[in-house]
């Protein structure tokens, strides 16, 4: 009985941590419309600063959190405000806004990693970790302190939001900026004050919890997790029920970890992966769609023709076998990234097809990558290749459509949360489990050897994935032009109105998401086979973000943008790596790689059709002089109709 | 930006004086379709403009212009003889114009009277307690209901809440945009009573309305100082004083002139 009570009191001590966070996530959420994927990083960054301020400066511990919450986390949260999240908030998509606080958390890692470096640290707890005892238990003074915050936390926001003027106006931003705005009071005045309230309320979380855990990157920024499950549990916007569910995620948390039993490895492995259960389940039970969501629809440029895609295909095909022969007697290491760079756009394809133009946000694609290796790595030598390549592809799209079935009625955030929870899940459980991996920390994956064809050799495993990238596009292509390529972006620009029109649109959903899951599963199994060995590191959660964000930086909408993203992403860690020679460069690629992809999708958010389509608006004028293409078509003219539909407006 | 005084002293209403507010040469658009093709009108102080249409004449467009809602392309605005083209609505708020928007211009989910909390922004310094204390003598249902939220207000209700505002805050011009919408007609007719008991204290007004009839009655009623302009399809089609507009206004409806 008296573990029970001991881990009683430390879930309610990470449950409190958890409703700091939550409400914090809450707040702005409500205020601004963003659901702040960041708001663990924040979190993250600003205990750092604590760190650097209290221990490796020396100041005082009180001076040292009035600095860092009342001063820096204010001026922060603002910052991002101004910087970032104002020039969002007019018309952007859901989409949109998930890729910026994604890229945001992404950023804020590589400048912690930047200004700390890798090494890990230590938080002292308050009061040097003292403990008082009640009624034979001991319970030390930091998870005191920890509860009464969250209990003072509660009172205050109660306060505020009743009480004051400030409070009043940020619920009322909430019911309309607008209405607010003429008014007399400007709604940036009010969204700036919540985003500064948020990131003093992330800071404070990361504070109180730091010290617990290590003063490490990755851990702080997940640790906010727990505290999504629980907002989602107060189905974001009641703050009550989101303390509430707050409680219930900590401590069953604390109960999970009593009681599990200790001596098996899944169930090891299952222990750090508990937040995002808990967050699934949190998903399943309230995650029903209640929030806006405008729609803006991007400008899709007309596809050419397939006997044009295709000739051109072949010719890639063809050029790409000089190529690969004349790049390997440069240098074995640039034949090996143009391959991972075909490996990659074939990946970033697949997140293309279903977030492009189904407008379905993935957080896990580099996980099916890693599903299609490690099946094709599991497979018996006496299965032929391009069967056990077939198997590893339908396994990936299975896993994905099982994933996407209860996830499917999700969207927007709500979807991007489970993937993000899976991705999360799978890397402890499968990636990370050397049950899985045979014994070790890696397993070997084996190369192509087709009939008696093998085509083991780096130069043919370019032309292989060259080929894979072909007819990745080619499958994109047609998709895009049928009937169901269509109906999925008649979806993503209105899932109600399809629904109405007669539309299945669970159906198209889970379609998609296996044909998605299951070519990147086929590209995943061929990565493996370029490098040989796959293991935990090869499909982070991170890199599924990354992947993400480059396509979006180049072009979500688009096989153009897809292969720029991709190649951008394999030759950036080079790039960072001879800049940073002779000096640290590990720490220095760590760093910089998250936040140069990070800022750069922060700053390209706004326009789906990315860089890649800037460029082909330059070039198409100049392309359609030759035959086989369709017209070039400038930024869309409003026809007539869409101009008296305007104008009615008024 | 200073703000615009609510009611001129005799002196002040020299013959030279500038309008309250005028519009000259407004041009707006949605992203890249302009609805408002260069809109000229004036309002003098104490004054009551009618502004009549058909759906989609740019109407609403007009006020949401003025209240600062939508930046204009080109023209000016000018507000008591002060250019404040660019402004944000919420300094032209302060600076005393007061839009009634169509709908519900309430926020629901707040009570009633943390609806008139948010009124104090632009209620020149007075207190929260005067500015309810003045709502409550003109509605006192809404006294009543001080602490229900407001979402749960009956339609005519929610739409005294809105205009409520008009009273307490002491603003220099009005804006009321389709104030009939939506509602029963025996509530439009103790609304436009309301709006008639308005013009009494020299307040300045701008009506939209669609139905012309019933303003153009209003408009007569209270005769001191009126006038009317009849848009269509993004311009100011006619002009005048309501009594004849009335008589022109099937011929500017079917689109003649």
């Amino acid at each position: 009985m008296e573990k029970f009570f001991v881990f009683l009191i430390i879930g309610f001590a990470t449950s409190a941590v958890y409703a700091v966070s939550a409400t914090g996530l809450v707040v702005t959420y409500l205020t601004s419309g963003v659901f702040n994927f960041a708001h663990g990083a924040m979190g993250m960054f600003l205990a750092f600063v604590y760190w650097e301020l209290s221990v490796n400066r020396g100041w005082p511990v009180p001076l040292a959190l009035v600095v860092t919450l009342l001063v820096i986390a204010p001026l922060l949260g603002v910052l991002l405000d101004v910087l970032v999240m104002r020039r969002l908030v007019a018309g952007a998509s859901v989409a949109t806004k998930l890729v910026v606080t994604l890229a945001l958390l992404l950023s804020f890692q590589g400048l912690a990693l930047a200004i700390w470096g890798i090494e890990l640290r230590t938080l002292p707890n308050f009061f040097g970790g003292r403990t008082y005892e009640i009624l034979g238990l001991s319970i030390s003074w930091h998870q005191t302190i920890t509860i009464l915050t969250a209990i003072g936390v509660a009172f205050g926001l109660r306060q505020l939001f009743r009480r004051t003027r400030l409070g009043v106006a940020m619920r009322a931003v909430v019911d309309s900026p607008e209405l607010c705005a003429t008014k007399g009071l400007s709604p940036n005045v009010v969204t700036g004050a919540s985003w500064a309230l948020g990131a003093m309320l992330a800071g404070l979380a990361a504070i109180l919890i730091a010290p617990g855990l290590n003063l490490e990157v990755n851990t702080l920024s997940l640790l906010v997790v727990s505290a999504y499950a629980a907002a989602v549990l107060g189905r974001l916007q009641n703050l009550p029920a989101t303390f509430l569910g707050a409680v219930i995620i900590g401590v069953s948390q604390a109960m999970v970890v009593a009681y599990l039993p200790s001596s098996n490895e899944w169930v090891q492995n299952l222990r750090p992966a508990i937040p995002f259960v808990l967050l699934f389940i949190a998903l399943l039970l309230r995650g029903e769609l209640r929030l806006p969501e405008r729609a803006r629809t991007h400008a899709e440029p007309e596809p050419p023709n397939l006997r044009f895609t295709i000739g051109l295909g072949l010719v890639v095909i063809a050029l790409s076998i000089p190529f690969a022969q004349w790049l390997g007697g440069v240098s074995k290491s640039n034949l090996l990234t143009g391959s991972s760079g075909m490996a990659f756009a074939a990946i970033t394809i697949c997140l293309v097809m279903l977030t492009g133009l189904s407008g379905q946000v993935s957080l896990m694609h580099m996980s099916f990558a890693g599903i299609g290796a490690i099946v094709l790595g599991k497979m018996p030598d006496s299965v032929p290749y391009l069967a056990a390549l077939v198997i590893a592809a339908l396994v990936a799209g299975l896993v994905g459509a099982v994933i996407a079935l209860p996830a499917i009625r999700l969207r927007g955030i709500y979807l991007a949360l489970s993937t993000l929870a899976f991705a999360i899940l799978l890397d402890e459980l499968v990636f990370g489990n050397s049950d899985v991996l045979g014994g070790g920390s890696t397993l070997p994956v084996e190369r192509p050897n087709i009939a008696g064809l093998r085509l083991e050799s780096e130069e043919s495993m370019f032309v292989v994935l060259t080929v894979v990238v072909v007819l990745f596009a080619n499958v994109f292509l047609i998709v895009r032009r049928s009937k169901f390529g269509r109906m999925l972006s008649a979806m993503r620009d209105s899932p109600g109105a399809s629904q109405m029109i007669g539309m299945n649109v669970t159906a198209q959903k889970l379609k998609i998401f296996f044909l998605s899951a299951s070519l990147a599963g086929l590209a995943g199994a061929l990565l493996g086979g370029l490098q040989a060995r796959v293991g935990q590191l090869d499909f982070l959660w991170f890199k599924s973000l990354s992947v993400l964000l480059v396509a979006t930086i180049f072009g979500i909408t688009s096989v153009s943008g897809a292969l720029l993203g991709a190649f951008f992403f394999v030759v950036l860690p080079r790039i960072l790596s001879e800049v940073s020679e002779g000096g640290n460069s590990t720490t220095i690629t760590l760093a910089f790689q998250p936040l140069i992809i990070g800022l750069l999708a922060i700053a390209t958010a706004r326009r789906p059709e990315g860089l890649a389509g800037r460029i082909r608006e330059r070039v198409r004028p100049l392309m359609s002089r030759l035959p086989g293409l369709p017209e070039s078509k400038g930024p869309a003219e409003p026809s007539e109709p869409a101009r008296e539909m305007a104008g009615a407006k008024s | 930006m200073p703000r615009a005084k609510a009611q001129r002293t005799p002196k002040d209403n020299g013959a030279a004086e500038a309008p309250l507010l005028e519009l000259r040469g407004i041009r707006a658009a949605y992203e890249s379709v302009e609805v408002l093709h260069g809109i000229d009108f004036s309002v003098e102080a104490g004054s009551l403009l009618a502004i009549l249409g058909p759906n989609g004449a740019g109407k609403s467009t007009t006020l949401r212009v003025i209240a600062g809602l939508m930046q204009p392309k080109s023209g000016q605005l000018l507000l008591d003889g002060h250019d404040v083209t660019g402004a944000s609505a919420d300094q032209l708020a302060r600076a005393g114009i007061c839009l009634i928007p169509e709908g519900r211009g309430i926020f629901p989910n707040l009570t009633v009277r943390e609806n008139m909390l948010m009124d104090a922004y632009s209620g020149d310094g007075r207190s929260p307690s005067d500015l309810e204390e003045a709502a409550y003598t003109q509605f006192p249902r809404l006294g009543e209901r001080r602490d229900q939220v407001a979402g749960t207000l009956s339609g005519g209700e929610q739409q005294m809440l809105s205009l409520s505002r008009a009273f307490s805050t002491d603003p220099a011009i009005i804006l009321l945009d389709e104030l009939s919408m939506g509602l029963a007609p025996v509530i439009v007719e103790e609304l436009f009573q309301v709006v008639g008991h308005l013009t009494t204290t020299g307040v300045t007004i701008v009506v939209v309305e669609q139905f012309a009839g019933a303003v153009l009655d209003l408009a007569d009623r209270v005769a001191s100082n009126c006038s009317a302009v009849v848009m269509a399809q993004g311009s100011v089609r006619l002009r005048g004083a309501p009594r004849k507009i009335k008589r022109e206004l099937a011929t500017a409806y079917l689109g003649g002139t």
